[in-house]
């Protein structure tokens, strides 16, 4: 049996080669470029977060499964909404992180085969009231799986290279008992970066009893991941690194060491019920408990240079004389462990200085590995009521209650070689004679750090929401009324661990709480003209509160809280024309919508104050307009022309109000004005096209499409829109020397064929199913990201001494699905 | 099936990659071709000079930028000379730390003048036609040009004169003795530490010569005050045109203590002239005091001198401790101040007699209740048979550290037993206790 899966897989790997040949004659102009593949990380930048993977097996709907599966490469986001407008339920409970109201995809990840089983809401939906992006409903009830005995593998060149699967799910039994038991593997080593990894293994346990009318149900969830991170690099480094290179490793002994790790663990267990006591009405209950790590691992440093390699002035491109740029790049020819990390130079200094400090005598380190890292809880509580008042009119209402404990910290993860470390913060020494400004943590001075030790700040954040929905729907002969409301409190408050020595007054103990309160109303006309056409209309008010990584301006410090701490609003208008026939399946969408009083944090590196910096960004206002088409074209019964168009027009309406804070400074920074009056929503491509063919002769079928996607810009960086910079400029207009970049458009073809087959295992047969997905089949290079860095030089803003920073797509790369029923 | 069980196990225990630390750093083998000095002399004055040639010097650092006084270099020598290094980073000291053996190949680097000071660089900077400057190193560029060795001990600095100040002691570690800070550079801190100005303060010997003690505003010592006395200093000599300059890594490079070649005033003197002999001392503000036993300071006379002495001989006591306190003196409108003394011995036997000084003694009858610190004094000993025919001098003692009012009291301690062996009755002489200071 494992000859013949082999033999299949070769088969296959011998038809993506033949294309991908074929794909290089053709691109031959346009050299094939390097591969990265990107992730949505946690707080690894502002382009990667809006980055939602692609749930499988999407709405049957082709508008809909295209920008799950077409654009995702792309990185298209609906209509450029941000992730918050996002949700994700599990057994009826919002999955969506309170700290940044996000999907956890990587608590579930590598389930795939025990999570197909979801519906998806495009918008704030007719029976409820749900979130105004994509919602999905994922049920893993053990029944809820279908009864299998499944083994899944995975062979790809992707980051997670290699998956095994195996489901079990029985269905009730006759003792009214149903088992479902999934638990998945992957690993990936370095065949999109170099000295990558990717170990992972997850699960997934349920279990559900059915009584008359109540089914009870236990899910465990979880998934442990540990890989490398993926940073953004520069085009310089690019095209010096080559292909898949990767700044972050170096040498060590021989081995390959990678100082960018990734660890998550966020297991989930869910207790859900479903009640019917009578035929009308239907009451779902869940309850989650969660808790879990996740960390990434970074460079601390203590007066030494920068140990990174991709450090600016490391590169060729920051010597000004040309002779010197060249000796640099041909260095970087003979020797390419120039552009690596220099391990055994840290051990050298980590090990060179003794040094007293209160009775301990030993190497200090001047760096060190730490990690960063986020310790969960969460408990959330979610039910739902669904009654049929009468034939036409039903309403449901709902109830979320969620509490959420965060804390942040870092600790010493490797001391590299030294014997401790010290709760010092460097930046500070300078500001104040005394030393007490240097002190991370006034409540233990000098404290003296071994691994494992926590350090720089520790703070927690208590966070809970409670939401309330409320909805109604009729449906007459020839129209749908629907109508609903929400209201939501919100309440955050930060607890600071440590009593920071440039922050002493607000950096420990508890904050008093911040609290907001919003709602929402919607309305909405489903006009059924005929079987075959629809209309529909729906208007949408709501207001949201701010997202608690955007009111504390500097929470790892002190509880400083945004100047500007207003609720956004949103009102949104959407029109839709459904028309189904024989041959042709249209759907078109047309929508606009405005956000006002929207507020922003970003933080970074800032080279001038040599500290981390907050921007408080406040008045946003957005537009976003467009239309949406999909149009299913039915050629015969095995083959149809599939047609998507989505174009949006995205923009700031305003100017918006900066303040700045810096971490490392009790004086109060600069406030002003950011002029992106009509400048472009950055992050996500704002118009996207695809036409696909799907051939299904019988037993195997095929899908090809070509996408297109375009008008995208980069994140803007606000500092070079405000009066200051303009003003270290000559020219006057600052529109002509910083506009705003937009990336390259993006082409690729994705293909996609599988079949079906029978083996025969002592006379039994054994169905099977082959599933090949090639992206990017024509092997373009292209740029699916990037952000305009949030640093600038000191009187160096025109120039790329900080260039903008791309993140590099995958080229042509497979996956290779074979499973087989037990 | 079963193989599948196993490539799960794999995958878990594949997560944690233990890394074994780099060995201990072991230097290099690398050897020089040529010194410091032929590698100076091969330079073309005023010339920007690019090195061809695989020639390779070493030295040792003697100054980076540990405490920020030396920006973006590095300074190393040998024994024939040294050179500056410009490189283009910051913390270089942890790569290259004080005494740290280094080979600098030649070949590509620049050699020119910045200000008449000679110096490597890695390029020249054509940007301003008018002045061409060298390029630094730049740090990717470090470890082609720069080879590591092991750190080895503190070089001894050359002593020079100011006449002997020449170029060919650029970049090198040298000392200058018995200078001093020229008046109005003296108790001002080492650099302009605010603006991160640099600031060059004169140094002298006794008015004559002149060297400039030249301080970056970066440094991390530039608030701190300069010293007001005399004494030594070393350094990186560097030249900038036709000054001469020397530049110190740290403040301990400056040890002027001592008292000041002009402006003496007399603080304190007491040579005895006029008191009566043959009696215990009795002067106003003294104290003599017997702590234990009775011995105590006599006045005596030895034509033309009188002077103070003490013994325990004839006490027949076991414990004799006797002082003799000064009035107190106040330090508070002087500087360097120095205290010197002169004493003979005779029938040394073992008695001691010391010099303290104390901040807190009250003036009272129990000077043991005071804290007392002794004083570096030179006293006379060793004149068994007899008294000794010479006095001798105890050396300028400097009292710096010390403020305000403060006594500076003579102990003795004898006794006076049969038994030979504990018998110490030693016959001390004082006289001409002075106290100068600026």
């Amino acid at each position: 049996m494992h000859l013949l899966l082999f033999v299949v897989g070769c088969l296959l790997l011998f038809f993506v080669n033949a294309q991908k040949k074929d794909s290089l004659l053709k691109t031959l102009v346009a050299e094939p470029e390097d591969i990265q593949i990107v992730y949505a990380e946690d707080g690894e930048s502002r382009s990667t977060s809006g980055f939602i993977p692609s749930p499988l097996h999407a709405s049957k709907e082709l508008l809909y499964s295209a920008i799950s599966f077409r654009f995702g490469a792309g990185r298209y986001r609906y209509r450029g909404l941000d992730p918050r407008s996002f949700s994700y339920r599990m057994n009826g409970i919002k999955m969506n992180r309170l700290y940044d109201q996000q999907i956890p995809w990587n608590d579930w990840g590598g389930l795939n085969e025990s999570t197909t089983n979801q519906n998806i809401v495009a918008g704030v939906g007719e029976e409820t009231f749900e979130n105004i992006g994509m919602n999905n409903q994922v049920r893993t009830e053990a029944a809820s799986i279908r009864p299998q005995k499944t083994i899944s593998l995975v062979t790809s060149n992707r980051a997670y290279g290699n998956r095994f699967s195996f489901i079990m799910a029985s269905g009730f039994n006759k003792k009214q008992v149903a088992t479902a038991i999934h638990i998945s593997a992957r690993k990936g080593g370095e065949q999109i970066i170099d000295a990558g990894f990717f170990n992972s293994v997850s699960y997934l346990l349920s279990l559900q009893k059915k009584w008359k009318a109540i089914h009870m149900n236990l899910t465990m969830v979880g998934s442990v991941v540990h890989r490398n991170t993926t940073p953004a690099i520069t085009q310089e480094y690019r095209l010096l690194g080559g292909r898949k290179t990767n700044p972050y490793w170096g040498w060590q002994q021989g081995m390959k060491r990678n100082a960018g790790i990734y660890f998550t663990h966020q297991p989930k267990l869910i207790l859900s019920a479903q009640f019917s006591p009578t035929e009308d009405i239907h009451i779902q209950s869940a309850i989650m408990y969660s808790q879990g790590l996740q960390y990434t691992t970074g460079f601390d440093w203590y007066q030494a240079a920068d140990p990174r390699a991709d450090y600016y002035r490391y590169l060729p491109s920051y010597q000004t004389d040309s002779l010197l740029q060249q000796q640099m790049q041909q260095l970087i020819i003979s020797n390419p462990q120039t552009l690596q990390m220099d391990w055994d130079r840290m051990y050298q200094i980590n090990s060179r200085h003794i040094f007293t400090l209160h009775g301990v005598t030993g190497h200090k380190a001047t760096y060190i590995l730490e990690s960063r890292n986020r310790y969960t809880k969460q408990c959330f509580i979610s039910t739902q009521l669904q009654q049929q008042i009468t034939a036409t009119d039903s309403w449901t209402i709902g109830v979320d209650i969620s509490k959420e404990f965060v804390q942040f910290n870092k600790r010493v993860y490797d001391l590299l070689g030294a014997d401790y470390y010290v709760n010092w913060n460097q930046f500070a020494t300078n500001n104040i004679p005394d030393n007490k400004a240097m002190q991370n943590d006034l409540n233990d001075p000098d404290r003296i750090l071994y691994t494992g030790d926590i350090f720089g700040y520790d703070y927690r954040l208590h966070l809970q929401e409670i939401v309330g929905t409320a909805s109604w729907i009729t449906r007459k002969q020839k129209l749908d009324i629907h109508i609903g409301g929400t209201v939501n409190f919100t309440e955050y408050r930060r607890i600071g661990n440590m009593r920071n020595g440039l922050f002493p007054g607000n950096s420990f103990g508890a904050s008093p709480p911040i609290s907001f309160l919003n709602g929402g109303i919607k309305f909405g006309l489903t006009y059924k003209h005929s079987g075959k056409q629809y209309f529909l209309w729906n208007i949408l008010f709501l207001s949201r509160a701010p997202l608690v990584q955007h009111v504390f301006v500097s929470a790892r410090v002190n509880s400083l809280l945004h100047p500007a701490l207003n609720n956004e609003k949103i009102f949104q208008l959407t029109g839709g024309w459904i028309y189904n026939s024989s041959k042709f399946k249209l759907r078109v969408n047309a929508y606009m919508l405005h956000k006002y009083d929207g507020i922003d944090l970003l933080s970074f590196y800032h080279d001038e104050y040599q500290s981390l910096v907050s921007y408080a960004l406040s008045g946003i206002h957005q537009t976003h307009l467009g239309v949406e088409a999909s149009l299913t074209h039915t050629l015969s019964p095995s083959l149809s022309i599939e047609w998507v168009a989505l174009v949006g027009d995205y923009r700031f309406k305003t100017t918006q109000q900066y303040a700045t804070y810096i971490d490392n400074e009790t004086a109060a920074g600069d406030k002003g004005t950011v002029f992106i009056k009509n400048f472009k929503v950055p992050g996500t491509p704002q118009r996207a096209l695809s036409v696909g063919l799907a051939y299904k002769p019988g037993r195997w079928w095929a899908n090809i499409a070509l996408n297109y996607l375009g008008d995208y810009w980069l994140d803007i960086n606000p500092l070079r829109r405000t009066y200051a910079a303009g003003q270290l400029q000559t020219q006057t207009k600052m529109n002509w020397i910083f506009p705003q970049e937009k990336l390259p458009d993006i082409i690729y073809t994705d293909l996609f064929m599988g079949t079906s087959l029978y083996l025969i295992k002592k006379k039994k047969q054994v169905p099977l199913l082959v599933f090949l997905s090639v992206n990017n089949c024509f092997n373009n290079m292209f740029y699916n990201g990037g952000y305009e860095q949030l640093r600038l030089g000191v009187n160096r803003i025109g120039d790329n001494k900080f260039p903008t920073k791309y993140f590099v797509a995958p080229g042509i790369n497979y996956s290779l699905t074979t499973r087989f029923n037990l | 099936m079963k193989n599948y069980w196993i490539f799960l196990i794999l995958i878990c225990c594949g997560c944690s990659k233990k890394f074994e630390p780099p060995p201990p750093f072991s230097g290099t083998d690398a050897k020089a071709t040529i010194s410091i000095k032929e590698m100076r002399n091969a330079h073309i004055p005023g010339a920007f000079g690019k090195w061809v040639g695989d020639d390779i010097i070493t030295g040792i650092v003697v100054a980076n930028d540990a405490t920020n006084n030396f920006y973006k270099s590095i300074v190393i020598q040998d024994s024939t000379g040294g050179i500056t290094i410009k490189l283009d980073g910051f913390n270089l000291a942890n790569d290259y730390p004080l005494y740290q053996r280094v080979f600098i190949r030649l070949n590509g680097l620049w050699l020119s003048e910045y200000g008449g000071m000679l110096q490597l660089g890695a390029g020249i900077d054509t940007t301003n036609p008018t002045y061409t400057d060298l390029l630094p190193i730049p740090v990717p560029l470090f470890s082609r040009y720069i080879l590591k060795g092991n750190i080895e001990t503190a070089p001894i600095p050359i002593r020079v004169n100011f006449d002997q100040l020449k170029d060919s002691l650029q970049s090198r570690l040298i000392q200058i003795d018995s200078v001093e800070l020229a008046t109005a550079d003296t108790a001002k801190p080492f650099a302009d530490a605010i603006n991160k100005a640099t600031v060059s303060h004169t140094i002298r010997l006794c008015g004559i010569g002149t060297v400039y003690l030249r301080t970056s505003g970066f440094a991390d010592f530039a608030a701190i005050k300069t010293p007001r006395g005399n004494g030594s200093i070393k350094g990186i000599y560097t030249v900038f045109g036709t000054q001469k300059q020397i530049q110190i890594r740290d403040t301990s490079d400056v040890q002027m203590k001592g008292l000041r070649c002009s402006g003496v005033r007399l603080i304190f003197y007491e040579d005895f002239e006029t008191i009566p002999v043959n009696t215990g001392l009795q002067i106003s503000g003294w104290k003599n005091i017997a702590e234990n036993g009775s011995a105590i300071f006599e006045g005596k006379w030895n034509a033309p001198n009188r002077y103070a002495e003490i013994t325990a001989f004839a006490t027949y006591q076991p414990v004799v401790n006797s002082w003799l306190i000064l009035p107190p003196i106040n330090l508070n409108n002087s500087t360097n101040e120095q205290l010197s003394f002169i004493t003979k011995d005779g029938f040394d036997n073992g008695a001691v007699l010391q010099a303290y000084i104390s901040s807190n003694y009250d003036g009272g009858n129990s000077p043991s209740k005071a804290k007392w610190t002794p004083l570096k004094a030179t006293i006379a000993k060793g004149s068994v048979n007899g008294m000794a025919t010479k006095w001798t001098p105890s050396g300028p003692i400097s009292l710096q550290g010390y403020s305000g009012k403060i006594y500076i009291a003579f102990k003795y301690e004898g006794a006076d037993i049969a038994d030979l062996l504990l018998k110490k009755t030693t016959r001390f002489q004082l006289d001409e206790i002075k106290i100068v200071g600026n």
